[in-house]
């Protein structure tokens, strides 16, 4: 009895399980209706990009688009990335057909920044421009604006520019993120903008306290100490600006302002930029500051076996510079550039009496970038513990007036759950905004020892398309991808609330942004109508006919004869075991 | 003891085309990675005109072919020099011992810690086949098993270091710590350590603990011990002299193979712990394709590998006098 019932039992089990597998073919080719499939892009380990892209993937299933969405380590999402921009190989190759990540161009600092992705001169391997899109006029109305000085004539060049984007569609924008600065509740003075870039770090204090030491904890380690050379966000929060000074700096507008320039004057054709010093600057080893040190620093960076990471930039604009004194500075650009302190000034200035005498190729390695910093900011460097800790002291002798803390240290804690522990038991004072911590913030709000500072990022997360994808390469199909973001959903559900809708190039805080330039929005049913636009008919979507019950037939057939075919075999087996 | 010194000498020969291999291995390997350090160093800048990207190249050396290049980091490592890290500009060799001698310090303790609490654990286990100690060993070991060292180790910061706020949260030290005295100094180290180290040694322990109590058995049933029993030895010598020997065999097996598990156990727990060690650094290398910082530490990991597996062999003489070198 038990050897049948095991028998039958077996033979259904078979039964059922090949019915299916034969069967499951035939239920899927009901279901998939799409004109096209393409692959997003994303890096691994940004969790909210990935639930941006499978909400635009739910989206796009509705237009009939199917999308894939691939999460890659950076180092291969930069190599696909340069791939792309080489060959135009796709995501079936090498490349990408969409990637989706935020992006900071720093337009916020100057509009004609914006242009890095989108501008032809741009194009691999130059610069930005991997996703093949040119446009004669765009490159035009970006050139001839970006050699005017005055706000009020530039700005109609980058209101054509960007609706020429905006109708082109190179890219869809989706959202700006707003990341806490999280930090005990007796950290005055912090900056939402500066955080601690520009003199951010100077104003910080101590609720009650004179003096006392801030610890500040951010996830990366350095990997050397010239921002330069670093080519990082954790150097320059360390001690770009805290230690190191360039000639102008930005305030929490994002204007320009002098740092070691105690004043400047731009010639009328907008060429040369003659700088004041202050006087009273000594290096942190003692030595005063004079514009041989500028000198200095700007033949290094001129020079390509310095690599310094501003370079290109340089050689783009710089024809001449002098030291007309000690403490005047005289520097011919090029052509006519409002961007030029955002590409030039803020680069910061090393000691000539140091590294002077040495050949540009040694500088990397001098012990200025691997071991101690010797700048002039308002903080000086003690000691650098890789991987562990940087230790800045005050600076007494500051020509702005000391700064209100002792000292501070940028710690490197890599895990955002050991961070925070470590914050809300007071081993550091303020997490950057790396470690991503918008979910906590309720649990923040909850705690009287805490407290953040919201910091809108002023670069985008992009959707970019890569039109050498046939697919992609037709405006109206772009805009149709664009109109299935569901951006407001994605900043209150992904994002949760922390961040804003974005659909311009550029941040609305920045004078070049006009509010009559929008991409289009959520919309599946004028989604569908860009579909049509770019030729596709939703007639071949319609569902193909219903698959005739006698298609399955033949997966029940072949189910019972492997079932009759293992039951037979379980008795045979089970009566010899007997 | 002519024998003994033969076979060592002969065992570390045969080491030399092991890490050989494996240092043609690893550069292939690194090689093939798709995303080179071109393109990282690159990845965070705007325009880069043609030259300076031959320049890096070149100063990198990254325009010779790669045989060449391999040849010339093993003449270089035949001089004792490790090669300059592609991101730092340093010598490779300044980074990776500073963070060396942290993991190794963190390693050994956990080592020894977990072996003092595994033996007398799984003796006792085996022992007292299915007492409480026993079935509460047995349990605990499961969870040191089974759970993910991060896990663990955020428990341990959550309860021990911001609730009941007994030990630091992270580092290796307390920042910006001013120390009177040396002893001052080492304790403050100590307290860093003990969650860390807490942390490695339980997963480490769980295992060894199993190991001991199911070979003690094993050999608890032989007939030797029966009979060592029957000549009317004192049960503690029948147990450690005559069983614990025999079934320490397969344990120091899986002790010496642990070393490897270690340090890649002790780069998640370095991670939680902020501790600055060579797991978190061979990460960090590995995302920047740093190839001279991965080859250094490629080759120091199968070093100590092919070290504490040379010394597991030799204790097997100590252990078991029947077995000779030859």
């Amino acid at each position: 009895m038990k050897r049948k019932a095991i028998s039958i039992a077996l033979a259904l089990i078979t039964t059922l399980t090949v019915f299916t597998f034969m069967a499951t073919p035939l239920v899927n080719a009901q279901e998939e209706k799409y004109f096209f499939e393409a692959h997003i892009l994303c890096i691994q380990g940004f969790e909210t990009h990935r639930m941006m892209a499978e909400m635009v993937q739910h989206e796009c299933e509705k237009i009939g688009i199917k999308i894939t969405v691939d999460m890659v380590d950076f180092s291969i999402f930069m190599d696909r990335m340069h791939v792309g921009g080489d060959t135009g190989e796709l995501s079936d190759e090498n490349g990408y057909d969409m990637w989706l990540c935020q992006f900071g161009d720093s337009s916020e600092l100057d509009p004609d920044n914006a242009g890095c992705l989108f501008h032809s001169k741009n194009a691999y391997p130059a610069g930005w421009n991997c996703e093949h899109w040119f446009n004669g006029q765009f490159d035009k109305l970006m050139d001839e604006a970006a050699v005017l000085t005055d706000i009020e004539t530039r700005k109609p060049y980058y209101k054509q520019a960007f609706e020429i984007l905006a109708d082109e569609l190179p890219s869809a924008t989706i959202c700006y993120l707003k990341d806490p600065w999280v930090m005990r509740s007796n950290v005055m003075g912090f900056d939402a903008v500066l955080g601690c870039y520009g003199l951010g770090a100077y104003t910080w204090s101590l609720e009650g306290q004179e003096g006392g030491t801030v610890k500040y904890a951010q996830p990366g380690s350095l990997p050397c100490l010239v921002p330069a050379f670093a080519g990082a966000g954790t150097t320059n929060r360390a001690v770009g600006h805290t230690v190191w000074e360039a000639l102008m700096d930005y305030d929490n507008q994002y204007n320009p302002v002098g740092e070691l320039a105690e004043s400047w004057t731009v010639s009328d054709d907008g060429l040369t930029w003659t700088f004041k010093l202050y006087h009273d600057v000594k290096w942190h080893d003692g030595e005063p500051l004079t514009a041989q040190d500028v000198v200095c620093t700007y033949d290094g960076v001129m020079d390509v076996e310095t690599l310094a990471s501003t370079h290109a930039d340089f050689v783009d604009l710089v024809e001449s510079y002098r030291a007309v004194d000690d403490y005047t500075f005289e520097l011919t650009l090029t052509k006519p550039s409002a961007a030029a302190w955002a590409k030039i000034f803020i680069q910061e200035i090393l000691p000539k009496h140091i590294i002077g005498d040495l050949p540009h190729s040694e500088w990397k390695s001098h012990a200025l970038n691997t071991k101690l910093a010797i700048g002039t900011g308002p903080f000086k460097m003690v000691e650098w513990k890789p991987q562990e800790s940087v230790e800045l002291v005050v600076n007494e002798d500051y020509y702005r007036g000391q700064a209100p803390l002792d000292r501070v240290f940028f710690v490197n804690i890599p895990d955002a759950a050991t961070a925070l522990s470590a914050l809300e038991k007071g081993e550091v004072d303020v997490l950057d905004t790396y470690y991503s911590l918008g979910k906590e913030v309720p649990h923040i709000e909850a705690n009287p020892d805490l407290k953040y500072v919201l910091r809108i990022n002023p670069g985008a997360v992009h959707l970019m398309f890569q039109l050498s994808n046939p697919r992609l390469n037709n405006k109206w199909v772009r805009k149709a991808i664009s109109s299935c973001i569901p951006r407001q959903q994605i900043v209150d559900d992904v994002l949760a609330s922390l961040g804003d809708v974005c659909t311009s190039y550029i941040h609305p805080l920045t004078w070049a942004y006009s509010s009559d330039v929008n991409i289009p929005t959520y919309n599946i049913e004028q989604a569908k109508t860009y579909m049509e636009m770019a030729g596709y008919d939703y007639e071949w979507l319609e569902p193909p006919p219903t698959t005739p019950m006698s298609a399955y037939i033949m997966p029940a057939v072949g189910g019972l004869v492997a079932g009759l075919i293992v039951g037979a075999l379980a008795m045979s087996f089970l009566k010899k075991q007997a | 003891m002519g024998g003994l010194r033969d076979y060592t000498i002969r065992r570390i020969l045969i080491s030399i085309p092991t890490l050989f291999g494996i240092s043609i291995l690893t550069f292939t390997i690194i090689h093939l990675a798709p995303g080179g350090p071109l393109r990282f160093s690159l990845a965070l800048r705007g325009n880069i005109p043609v030259e300076y990207l031959l320049e890096i190249e070149h100063r990198l050396g990254l325009d010779k072919p790669i045989w060449m290049q391999y040849l010339i980091w093993l003449k270089n490592i035949l001089t004792g020099n490790l090669g300059t890290s592609f991101i730092k500009e340093v010598p490779v060799i300044d980074l990776v011992s500073l963070y060396t001698w942290n993991t190794i310090k963190l390693m050994l303790t956990a080592q020894i810690l977990s072996l003092i609490m595994a033996i007398p654990l799984g003796i006792i286990s085996a022992v007292k086949q299915d007492s409480i100690v026993d079935n509460v060993s047995r349990f605990v070991s499961l969870f040191g098993v089974s759970l993910p060292t991060f896990w663990t180790g955020l428990m341990l910061i959550f309860i021990v270091a911001v609730k009941l706020d007994l030990l630091p949260v992270f580092g290796a030290h307390t920042i910006g710590a001013v120390y009177s005295s040396p002893i001052e100094a080492f304790l403050d180290q100590l307290s860093h350590m003990i969650l860390p180290v807490v942390v490695l040694a339980f997963s480490s322990a769980a295992l060894i603990t199993r190991l001991v109590r199911s070979s003690m058995l094993e050999v608890l049933r032989q007939d030797y011990i029966v009979t060592a029993r029957a000549k009317g030895l004192k049960e503690n010598i029948v147990i450690f002299k005559h069983a614990l020997r025999n079934a320490l065999l397969p344990v120091i097996t899986v002790v010496g193979m642990s070393v490897g598990f270690l340090l890649a156990g002790a780069t998640v727990t370095e991670t939680v712990f902020a501790w600055p060690g060579l797991g978190r650094f061979v990460v960090m290398s590995t995302f920047n394709r740093d190839y001279p910082a991965i080859m250094a530490i490629t080759m120091i990991v199968a070093l100590m590998v092919v070290l504490s597996n040379l010394i597991t062999d030799l204790v097997y003489g100590f252990l078991d006098p029947r077995i000779r070198y030859e």
